[in-house]
């Protein structure tokens, strides 16, 4: 009898015990991390923003020798992915080579890359292509409404008040063309303009940029 | 050998098998009986003993020869089956084997306290973690991983007293501790990246990976009620584990729920040695 009665209360309890309430699965872990590449600063007395991976925008990188040329092109756009052309709210900055040479075994990146460069602003006045020679910088620019704007068609005064400072320099991952990249924090300040004596804008910006660079 | 008090309700009549041991020239014949008792020396000393060597003239006379001591501990194995409740949907699940050992200590002769280890399992956990991750490098990254934490594997030491109630039959309280040690998972992956040649999607399955995520659990305290019959060498016990605090860490598990790993434990024993 004291059997019987053991073994019914215990499974009583177990009945009783084992009705809890369910568990309530909640919101997943969301995680977000930091943004690598972007520009920020003043556009028309507007703040301008643009951040790779936000809205669509992409970090393009590459590093070629023109034809004719005897340096490395270095070619950085921060623009939406799947637009060609004139892309609304875009920057592209363009550098050439230390040196001429365009062997890539002897590229040294640390002397490309580095805190205590100077690059001059190219001033094309018959807006060709490309650098005129080594240690150049020229920023193209597309508004919000579409309009390409080029540091290429400042005055050689307007070119003399403009700089380019690189403050940061650190090691990238390769990109999509599988080029080594370096990310280079800098800040921007430059004239640009539509066309040769057009309308002239004035860039204050502050940014990251990957660029590609050559390596064995 | 001085005179004895035996208690009668000491002596398990079904169990007592007399053995003949040895008959000398002189018709005295020595018999071996299985006796339970206590004998409390003149130093207020217990001392327990199991059998009781007789010598036997033709008289009917019994002598007492000598006892043979009783050894207060004991060996028994444990196997079983665990019966716990999960989460989705209340889900009862029966998850084989429980494997234990125990080592008892008999202080009377109707208590005892036990020690030992055992390994059991859950297979009822189903816990679901997902998250989603954006990195941002050249464009943007997006990983979304969806985890079942399936099954999880315990270790157990488990503390009790049981009290016997009549011959064979036990009760007792005890308090467990359970360490988990591994569990098994799925775990699904799909990662997408935004690049210039388009959208590149990766999925990726794994399955039981034993060890992982234990990380996600608590070790867990448990007060039990058992009762357990006795036959010759061989046992049963039926065990309901209460858990005192939560298995599973909430942060970890975005669960809001307690669940206390309580459980009913059934398990076959045999006395491996005494």
């Amino acid at each position: 009898m004291i059997n019987r009665l053991i073994i019914i209360t215990l499974t009583l309890v177990v009945f009783i015990l084992s009705c809890k309430k369910q568990g309530q699965l909640v919101e997943p872990d969301i995680t977000n991390g930091d943004v690598e590449f972007t520009i920020t600063g003043i556009y028309r007395s507007q703040t301008f923003a643009i951040q790779a991976g936000i809205n669509g925008y992409y970090m393009f990188s590459d590093v070629y020798v023109q034809p004719s040329q005897s340096f490395f092109t270095f070619q950085s756009d921060l623009k939406k992915l799947n637009c060609s052309g004139n892309c609304p709210s875009s920057l592209s900055i363009f550098l050439s080579s230390y040196n001429n040479d365009t062997n890539v075994g002897r590229f040294n990146d640390s002397l490309m890359f580095n805190t205590s460069r100077n690059f001059n602003f190219t001033i094309d006045s018959i807006s060709s292509l490309g650098f005129q020679t080594t240690n150049e910088i020229y920023v193209d620019f597309v508004n919000n409404s579409g309009v390409e704007l080029s540091s290429r068609f400042m005055t050689t005064n307007e070119g003399n008040l403009s700089n380019f400072t690189i403050t940061n320099v650190t090691e990238f991952d390769v990109n999509a063309n599988g080029q080594k990249t370096k990310k280079v924090d800098f800040q921007l300040f430059c004239y640009v303009k539509d066309t040769i004596g057009g309308v002239t804008d004035s860039l204050y910006f502050d940014g990251a940029f990957g660029f590609a660079y050559p390596s064995p | 050998m001085s005179t004895l008090n035996i208690p009668k309700s000491t002596i398990d009549d079904s169990n007592i098998k007399i053995a003949k041991v040895d008959q000398d020239n002189g018709s005295n014949i020595k018999y071996r009986i299985p006796i339970i008792m206590d004998v409390i020396t003149d130093n207020s000393i217990a001392e327990s003993y199991k059998s009781m060597l007789v010598s036997v003239k033709q008289s009917d006379k019994f002598k007492i020869v000598s006892l043979e001591k009783n050894n207060k501990i004991s060996l028994v194995a444990n196997a079983g089956i665990t019966f716990s409740r999960g989460y989705n949907g209340g889900k009862i699940s029966a998850d084989l084997p429980y494997l234990g050992g125990e080592l008892y200590y008999q202080i009377s002769n109707k208590i005892n306290i036990a020690a030992g280890a055992g390994w059991y399992s859950r297979s009822n956990i189903g816990y679901i973690l997902s998250s989603t991750s954006t990195s941002y490098g050249f464009g943007k990254s997006e990983t979304s991983s969806i985890t079942s934490l399936d099954k999880i594997y315990l270790l157990e030491i488990p503390l009790k007293i049981n009290y016997q109630l009549k011959s064979n039959h036990l009760i007792g309280l005890g308090g467990a501790y359970s360490i988990v040690i591994g569990g098994e998972n799925r775990q699904w992956t799909n990662s997408t990246d935004y690049t210039p040649t388009g959208i590149n999607s990766n999925e990726m399955q794994n399955i039981e990976q034993l060890g992982g995520f234990t990380n996600t659990y608590n070790n867990t305290l448990s007060v039990f009620g058992t009762y357990e019959y006795r036959y010759k060498r061989f046992g049963v016990e039926a065990r309901y584990y209460y858990g005192l605090n939560d298995l599973t860490i909430d942060e970890k598990v975005k669960l809001t729920a307690i669940d206390r790993n309580s459980r009913f434990l059934i398990t076959l024993k045999y006395l491996l040695l005494k």
